[in-house]
C-alpha cells in the first residue's frame, strides 16, 4: 500500500507535518492550512481557508509571499524566503509563544501551468538561536581583543577590501566604521605601490618585512603616518588578512624636527659664528677707542708740556714789546697758532676723557634755549630748530661750557647733514636707567639733537665717534667733533648713542647723570680782565726746565719773587722758609707727584697756598679740592689763577 | 555545431532584451527587499559551448566561483546559474544586508543570502522569458554551488544531446558598490530549437515581421 492511494492517510500526514503547509488554488485562495500553521499565527484553518493570503492580517511579509504566490503562478518560479533577509517575514510564534525564525519558500504545483502553489514554513529558531549564541560569544572575544585595542585593526578579504574594522581605525581614519567596510584600503593610502607589494607577499603567504610605512588620508584631507603589518588566516578554505596600524605620527615628527635641526646645523654655526665675530668687532672696536684715547691722552699730554713754553715765552715778548712792529707781528703770528694748537690738544684730551672738566649742575633748558638762539641765525632761513625740553628737568651733571661747546658741535653737524634743508630737533629728556645696561643704574638726562638730513649708513655709523673720521671735505672739519662729544659724555658718567637711516637723518643721543645738587650760579670768567699784580714768595716746582723758566718768567714779570725746584723732593728744602706765600707745582713729576707735595704743604704750612699746573685731567679724581691751572697757560691765566689763591 | 547559426542576431537581440527586462524587474524585487537603489543590467549575451564558457570564465576569473544554481522545465529545459567570484560574494552580501553587520554574521549569513538573492535575479530572468514567450516554465529552488568553474557544466544528469551555453554578463550596482557576475543558462538541443522557434513567434507578434527562418539541424 502506497499512502497517496489513501487520501484520509495524506491528509492526516500533510497536518501532522512538523512544517507550515499553506496551499493556494489558482484564485490565489487558500484551500489547505495544516495544523502547524494555525498553530504559529494563532489562526484556525476554518479561517483561513477560502481567503487570500495577505488579508489575514499577517503584516507586510505576506503581500510579499502573495506576491511570490503570482509569480508562481504565472511563471512557474519557485521562491525563497530566508531567514536571513527576512528576520520575521510572518509573525509566527512557537508553542512557547515566543518569535518563530523561519524560512518560508513559495513554489507551483501541478502541470503546467501550475495550477496551485504551495507556500512551505520551516521552524530554524533553534538553529538560528544557535547562531546568534555563538555570534555573541564570538564578538565578545572580539570586542574585548580588537575592539579595545589602542592601534587600528582591519580585517581584509582577498581583494583588499576592509571586511571589518575597529574603533581605533575609525578614529584613526576619521570615518564610522561601517562606511569603511566594503572599500578597498588602497583608496585610504596617499601611496599605494608599498602596500601593493608587500600585500601581494602577505596574500601569497610570503614573508614581508614589517613594519610597512604608510600615509593614510583622514576623512578631513590630512595624512596620517602609521606602521603597518599585517597577517593572513583561513576561514573555511577563504583567506582573510587582518592588518595592524601604529599611529606614529610623533614619532615622525619628532624625527623631522630632529632632521631639521641636522640640516640647519650649518646654518645656525654660521649665525653663531657671525654673531661671535660681531661681538669680536665690537670689543676690538671698543679696545681700539680706549687704545687711542690713552694714546692721544698721552700725546696731548707731551703737547701740552711743550706747548707751556712756547705759550709762555710768547706771551711775555708781545708783553714786553720787545720787537719792532714787523717782529710784534711774527710773535702776534706764533701766539695765535699756538693757541690753535692748544685748542687742538684741548680737544684730544676731550675726546681721550682727559680734559679737565668743571662739572656742575646744569639747567639744560638754559643751555638748550641759549644754544637754539645762538644758532639759530646761523643756520640759515632752510633749518628749523624745534626744542622741546621736559618741564621741571632735573638738572644734569655736566661742565657747562664743555656741554654748549657739545650742542653747538651737534648743531652744525647736523646742518652739515641737511644741505637741502630740513628740521633740527634738540630733545632733553628725564631718563631711568636699570640694571642690565652698560650705564650705571640711576636718572639721566637725555639730551638729543636730530635731523632730517642725510643720514648714514651702518659702516659709517660704526666709525662715526672715531677721532679724525669725518664725512666732510677736507678742511671743513678736523673729524673730532663726535668724538669730543663722546669723550665727555663718558667722562661724565654718561654715555651717547648714535642713530642713523639713510635718507631718514640721524640723532645723537647724550645721556648725563642727573646732578645731586642744585645749578650754581653762573660764574664766568672775563678774559680781558687786566692782570693783577702779584707779591710774594713762590716756590715754583717742574721737572722741565723749559716749563719751569717760562713759567718763572710769567711770575717774575707778574711781581712775585721765585724760588725754583726740579722736584717735589728738592722743594721739601724750601718749605721751612718762613717767607713762602705760594707754592705752584706741576703735577706728574718722577718721585713726589704735585698732588702728594701739596698735601704735605697743607700739612707743614697750612697759610701757604698751592696751584697745581697740569696737563692733565686725572688730577680732577685724585685730589678735586686742589686748585688748578691746566697748561698750556698765559700770564694773565696765571695771575687770575694766583688771585683767586688769596 | 555551428553555434552562430543557432540563434540569429536578431533573435539575440530580443533575447538579451527579453534578460534585461527580467532583471530590471529582480532589481525591483531587491530594492523593496534592501530598501536601497539597486540596478542590474545585462550588457551583452553569447552564444557559446561548454568548453568555451569554462575558457571564458578561467580566462577572467582567477580565484574560486560561487554559483546560485536552479533548474526550469518546460518547452524549453535546463539550469540556469548566477556565478560570481567568491571574492565578490561577501560584498554582495552586505549590499543586500545593508552593510553594518561584522565580518563574522555576514560570512553566516552569505549562503542563505546569496541563495535568495540569486532567486530573485534568476526568477526574474526566467519568469520574464517565460512570460514574452507566453509559455510556462516550472523553476526549482535556488542551491548554492561552490567551485572552480568547469564542474558548473558537469552537473549530473549529463545532457542527452550536445547543449548549448548561454553566456550573460551581468552587472550589480548596489550601495555604491559594482560587482560583475555571469548568468550562464545550459540547453540541450532541443530545448535550444525550442526556444528559437519562440523567439521567432515572439519578434513576429512583437513587430509584425517574419524573422528569416534557419536550418537548425533536425
Amino acid at each position: 500500500m502506497t499512502p497517496a492511494t489513501d487520501p484520509t492517510l495524506v491528509w492526516a500526514l500533510l497536518e501532522a507535518l512538523d512544517s507550515g503547509l499553506i496551499v493556494l488554488d489558482g484564485d490565489r485562495r487558500i484551500v489547505f492550512w495544516n495544523e502547524w500553521i494555525a498553530a504559529a499565527t494563532g489562526i484556525d484553518a476554518s479561517a483561513a481557508v477560502g481567503e487570500p493570503i495577505e488579508k489575514l492580517g499577517l503584516g507586510p511579509g505576506a503581500v510579499r509571499v502573495a506576491a511570490a504566490v503570482d509569480q508562481a503562478l504565472e511563471t512557474g518560479a519557485s521562491r525563497l524566503f530566508t531567514s536571513s533577509l527576512h528576520p520575521a517575514l510572518l509573525p509566527l510564534r512557537t508553542h512557547a509563544g515566543r518569535p518563530m525564525v523561519h524560512n518560508t519558500t513559495v513554489r507551483p504545483i501541478g502541470a503546467r501551468p501550475p495550477s496551485h502553489c504551495l507556500v512551505q514554513i520551516s521552524d530554524v529558531t533553534t538553529a538560528s538561536q544557535r547562531e546568534a549564541v555563538l555570534r555573541q560569544r564570538q564578538n565578545a572575544r572580539y570586542d574585548a581583543v580588537v575592539g579595545s585595542a589602542p592601534d587600528p585593526i582591519l580585517t581584509m578579504d582577498v581583494e583588499g577590501l576592509i571586511q571589518q574594522a575597529n574603533p581605533a581605525a575609525a578614529t584613526e581614519f576619521g570615518y564610522p566604521a561601517e562606511a569603511l567596510a566594503g572599500r578597498p584600503l588602497t583608496d585610504f593610502l596617499r601611496d599605494a605601490e608599498g602596500w601593493g607589494y608587500a600585500w601581494r607577499r602577505v596574500l601569497a603567504g610570503l614573508d614581508v618585512h614589517w613594519p610597512v610605512e604608510l600615509a593614510v588620508r583622514r576623512s578631513d584631507g590630512t595624512l596620517s603616518y602609521v606602521d603597518a603589518s599585517a597577517s593572513r588566516w583561513m576561514s573555511e578554505a577563504r583567506p582573510y588578512v587582518t592588518v595592524i596600524l601604529r599611529d606614529v605620527n610623533e614619532r615622525r615628527a619628532a624625527e623631522a624636527e630632529l632632521r631639521g635641526l641636522n640640516e640647519t646645523l650649518e646654518e645656525r654655526v654660521r649665525e653663531r659664528t657671525a654673531d661671535l665675530e660681531r661681538a669680536h668687532e665690537q670689543l676690538r672696536q671698543s679696545q681700539k677707542m680706549e687704545a687711542i684715547g690713552q694714546l692721544t691722552g698721552g700725546i696731548a699730554h707731551d703737547f701740552n708740556n711743550l706747548l707751556t713754553p712756547i705759550v709762555g715765552g710768547l706771551d711775555i715778548l708781545q708783553r714786553r714789546g720787545v720787537a719792532d712792529p714787523r717782529g710784534q707781528r711774527l710773535i702776534e703770528g706764533a701766539l695765535q697758532s699756538a693757541e690753535r694748537a692748544r685748542l687742538l690738544v684741548q680737544r684730544l684730551l676731550a675726546f681721550a676723557r682727559r680734559q679737565p672738566l668743571q662739572a656742575s649742575a646744569v639747567d639744560l633748558a638754559k643751555v638748550v634755549n641759549d644754544m637754539a638762539d645762538l644758532v639759530g641765525s646761523t643756520l640759515g632761513p632752510r633749518i628749523r630748530i624745534v626744542t622741546d625740553v621736559e618741564a621741571d628737568l632735573p638738572p644734569a651733571m655736566a661742565d657747562p661750557n664743555q656741554l654748549e661747546m657739545a650742542l653747538l658741535n651737534l648743531a652744525v653737524n647736523a646742518r652739515d647733514a641737511m644741505p637741502e634743508g630740513g628740521v633740527l630737533t634738540v630733545v632733553a629728556r628725564s631718563a631711568a636707567v636699570g640694571a642690565n645696561h652698560k650705564l650705571r643704574a640711576g636718572r639721566y638726562v637725555r639730551l638729543s639733537v636730530s635731523d632730517t638730513g642725510v643720514g648714514m649708513d651702518a659702516e659709517t655709523l660704526a666709525k662715526a665717534v672715531e677721532p679724525f673720521f669725518s664725512t666732510k671735505e677736507i678742511g671743513k672739519g678736523t673729524g673730532l667733533g663726535l668724538s669730543m662729544i663722546h669723550g665727555l659724555a663718558a667722562q661724565l658718567g654718561g654715555a651717547l648713542e648714535l642713530s642713523s637711516t639713510p635718507g631718514v637723518g640721524t640723532t645723537v643721543e647724550m645721556w648725563l647723570p642727573v646732578a645731586v645738587e642744585g645749578v650754581a650760579a653762573a660764574t664766568s670768567r672775563d678774559p680781558s680782565a687786566p692782570v693783577t699784580p702779584g707779591a710774594g714768595l713762590v716756590l715754583l716746582v717742574d721737572d722741565e726746565d723749559l716749563i719751569r723758566a717760562s713759567t718763572a718768567q710769567m711770575l717774575t714779570d707778574l711781581g712775585y719773587q721765585i724760588i725754583e725746584a726740579s722736584s717735589a723732593k728738592d722743594a721739601m728744602r724750601h718749605l721751612d722758609n718762613p717767607r713762602l706765600d705760594l707754592v705752584v707745582t706741576d703735577h706728574l713729576m718722577p718721585g713726589v707727584t704735585g698732588a702728594e707735595f701739596a698735601r704735605e704743604v697743607q700739612a707743614r704750612r697750612p697759610k701757604v697756598a698751592v696751584l697745581i699746573i697740569s696737563g692733565f685731567s686725572e688730577l680732577e679724581d685724585i685730589a678735586p679740592d686742589l686748585p688748578r691751572l691746566t697748561k698750556p697757560f698765559r700770564q694773565d691765566e696765571l695771575a687770575a689763577a694766583l688771585a683767586t689763591l688769596r | 555545431m555551428n553555434l552562430p547559426t543557432v540563434l540569429d542576431e536578431l533573435e539575440l537581440d530580443a533575447l538579451t532584451e527579453l534578460v534585461n527586462i527580467g532583471v530590471s524587474r529582480a532589481a525591483v524585487s531587491l530594492r523593496e527587499m534592501v530598501d536601497e537603489q539597486v540596478i542590474l543590467s545585462v550588457p551583452k549575451l553569447r552564444l557559446v559551448d561548454r568548453a568555451n564558457a569554462v575558457s571564458i570564465l578561467r580566462e577572467r576569473e582567477d580565484t574560486r566561483l560561487v554559483a546560485v544554481h536552479q533548474v526550469f522545465e518546460g518547452d524549453i529545459t535546463g539550469r540556469v546559474m548566477l556565478i560570481f567570484p567568491e571574492t565578490k560574494s561577501l560584498e554582495l552580501v552586505r549590499a543586500v544586508t545593508g552593510g553594518d553587520l561584522p565580518l563574522e554574521e555576514i560570512i553566516e549569513l552569505e549562503q542563505e543570502a546569496l541563495a535568495e538573492t540569486g532567486n530573485i535575479i534568476l526568477n526574474g530572468c526566467l519568469a520574464t522569458i517565460a512570460n514574452m514567450l507566453e509559455r510556462s516554465l516550472k523553476m526549482s529552488l535556488p542551491e548554492i554551488l561552490h567551485g572552480e568553474g568547469p564542474e558548473f557544466f558537469e552537473l549530473a544528469p549529463p545532457p542527452d544531446a550536445g547543449d548549448v551555453v548561454m553566456f550573460m554578463y551581468i552587472n550589480f550596482d548596489m550601495q555604491l558598490r559594482a560587482i560583475q557576475g555571469y548568468i550562464v543558462m545550459l540547453m540541450d538541443l532541443p530545448s535550444m530549437t525550442a526556444l528559437k522557434q519562440l523567439l521567432q513567434d515572439f519578434i513576429y507578434r512583437t513587430t509584425g515581421e517574419t524573422a528569416p527562418r534557419h536550418d537548425t539541424g533536425h
